[in-house]
């Protein structure tokens, strides 16, 4: 009888000790995955500034470029492409985005190129689930429903069309659900789940969204360095400029990674946030902003101590909307920072002055595709 | 003779102590008249226009005018309270500032609660063309009393500690929420969005090495139900109960310095 209860005990001892193995083995292998984060030798750059979920523009941008071609293949060769974060959000076609950006990463590759996705400020509020508690404007309802699962979409679709007692359209996938007489009622499903945590809906999205791009946005960098230039959406602070580039990556993926699974999950995250030193932090990589706000003569020094701390010569940035005409209004001190976020999608073309754009980085030589209404 | 010597020296020590505290306790009333005053301004000011602010969350600064004065305010309308997994919540300033006022200390600006085009949020008294710490620290300007300065800075840390919010100490370096009214160089301290963090101990790297006399005492004073009273409708039990520990630890240790240092 004694000897029964040991080896029961011994058992679940057992199980729970395999169980932690796994645990620890397949979190190690996210966390301690040193991405790749500095590469050098690279004779071509084109940097792309927030997308805000224009699809549309993108592709211009990339077919302008000569990065692909009218299929939508990678055509860049060994070129590098760097997309600089805030693909989400105050669009509707973030989705469309990432799976392009996942294709063509492969496909980039392949040619000896490659394809970097970093991450902004709004994949954080995607990752954590906090897009629900921002502004009504930040969340379109197309961008909703395109993360929601297939099979959840869908029945929703079914139980809404049978209550009104509508038929099916012949369209299939996410165009089917995207009718126009079911926009009310994903707008009220929207509208619902802001103020409820654990509306199904909520869940669905948070889940889904983490499960597919949140856990491959996770393996991507916020800041990257080619050549002597970093990459990166909101800027480096002194702070952080102290840091090695593989340390604030491998620090924001842990914490990061924390915080998704207690938004899938609904649970508290393990890391207590005062333990947290990068997620959300206003001078954190995806969220500074001081150098828009910095008079060029009196910050000239430490824009020098950072990149020089950082052993580069340049920094390329987005993250605040710049109005440009001209090249040099890309750049601040004195050219040594490039801003990239021109107001690219559609909302800052129509009301902000925005305009299509990207940096090109031929050589060591700075230019702009946009300027001039390339088509 | 001596006896007369005696009590004139008693009689001009208590007119002395007298008028010192009257007018301490004059200032105190002046502050708080000042305080409901904004507060009052904040709540009924018309409101003229809005811009969108910069930063993290949903701000907006606010053109006030009550008939009498045009001022601006700055309103917060995001409301990530905790259990929400990233903190952010403009309820978090209400109570910071209810806080300092429960301890006298004036260090920040008046804050009301108000709903504006439908959304609640926080408003508050915007301190026009103020000098933000980290600009201070990075053109060297000295202020025009050091110590004075210096001290003021010792008090906010004990406030930060007790608040779990800190700006320029530990692994922060947070220097626009610290500024300087540049007429004065009165100090104001801004945004304590992420304060009241559930933690039972007080901020690694923010030690506590000076407390003013006036704050040491207000501080032994103030009693948790009187906290709770004020707090109850910012904070959650947790919040509650872990604000309440570090102010019990602050205690603690500034009874351990007046042991070492005197007072």
């Amino acid at each position: 009888m004694k000897n029964d209860a040991i080896r029961i005990r011994m058992r679940k001892t057992k199980t729970i000790l395999i169980l932690a193995v796994f645990i620890i083995a397949s979190l190690a292998h996210l966390y301690a995955a040193d991405t790749q984060c500095i590469w050098t030798g690279v004779e071509k750059i084109v940097a792309v500034g927030d997308l805000h979920g224009d699809y549309k523009a993108f592709t211009k941008i990339l077919k302008g470029t000569g990065l692909i071609d009218g299929k939508l293949h990678w055509t860049g060769g060994k070129t590098h492409l760097v997309q600089i974060g805030d693909v989400l959000d105050r669009g509707d076609y973030a989705r469309e985005i990432l799976d392009l950006m996942m294709k063509l990463e492969k496909e980039a590759e392949e040619a000896g190129g490659k394809v970097h996705m970093l991450l902004g400020n709004h994949e954080e509020v995607n990752i954590t689930g906090l897009i629900f508690n921002r502004r009504e404007e930040e969340f379109t309802t197309r961008q909703f429903v395109s993360f929601l699962p297939d099979g959840y979409r869908e029945k929703q679709v079914k139980k809404f069309r049978k209550k009104i007692g509508n038929n099916p359209t012949n369209k299939t996938g996410l165009a089917s659900s995207l009718d126009s007489d079911l926009m009310p009622f994903w707008e009220n499903m929207l509208k619902e789940s802001r103020t409820d945590r654990k509306h199904p809906a909520r869940i669905e999205y948070i889940k889904n969204f983490n499960k597919i791009y949140g856990k491959w946005l996770l393996k991507r960098n916020v800041v990257i360095k080619i050549n002597d230039i970093i990459l990166v959406h909101g800027g480096i602070s002194e702070k952080f400029s102290k840091w090695e580039l593989k340390k604030i990556n491998n620090r924001l993926r842990i914490e990061l990674e924390d915080l998704r699974r207690a938004a899938m999950y609904l649970s508290r995250p393990r890391i207590p946030e005062y333990q947290r030193q990068i997620v959300y932090e206003p001078n954190g990589p995806y969220w500074y902003r001081d150098f828009y706000t910095w008079d060029e003569e009196d910050f000239k020094e430490n824009v020098d101590r950072i990149l020089k701390n950082l052993e580069a010569e340049y920094m390329v940035i987005a993250h605040t909307q710049r109005v440009i005409e001209t090249k040099e209004d890309m750049q601040l001190f004195q050219g040594r920072i490039w801003v990239i976020d021109t107001g690219i999608s559609e909302l800052y073309r129509k009301h902000m002055k925005g305009r299509l754009s990207a940096l090109i980085i031929d050589k060591g030589k700075f230019d702009v595709w946009g300027l001039n209404n390339e088509k | 003779m001596k006896n007369k010597k005696t009590l004139a020296i008693i009689i001009f020590a208590f007119l002395f102590s007298w008028t010192w505290f009257q007018s301490q306790s004059q200032a105190v009333a002046k502050e708080n008249v000042k305080q409901k005053e904004l507060e009052n301004y904040l709540r009924a000011a018309k409101i003229v226009s809005k811009r969108r602010a910069g930063g993290r969350g949903e701000n907006w600064i606010i053109n006030l005018d009550d008939g009498k004065a045009a001022r601006h305010g700055f309103f917060k309308l995001l409301n990530q309270a905790r259990p929400a997994i990233i903190t952010d919540s403009y309820k978090y300033g209400i109570a910071a500032y209810e806080l300092d006022k429960l301890l006298d200390l004036n260090l920040v600006p008046s804050v009301v609660e108000r709903e504006i085009e439908g959304r609640k949020g926080s408003l508050q008294i915007f301190i026009e063309g103020a000098l933000e710490e980290s600009n201070r620290r990075i053109k060297n300007i000295e202020p025009p009393d050091p110590t004075r300065f210096k001290n003021t800075l010792e008090d906010l840390n004990v406030f930060e500690n007790l608040t779990y919010s800190p700006s320029f100490c530990g692994e922060r370096e947070l220097g626009d929420i610290l500024i300087m009214d540049k007429k004065d160089w009165k100090i104001w301290r801004v945004d304590f969005s992420e304060a009241f963090a559930p933690s039972p101990e007080l901020i690694p790297g923010c030690e506590i090495t000076r407390c003013s006399k006036k704050l040491c005492q207000n501080l032994m004073k103030l009693e948790d139900k009187a906290i709770k009273a004020k707090l109850k409708h910012y904070l959650n039990d947790e919040e509650m109960s872990m604000l309440l520990k570090r102010k019990k630890l602050i205690i603690e240790k500034i009874k351990i310095l007046i042991a070492k240092k005197g007072e």
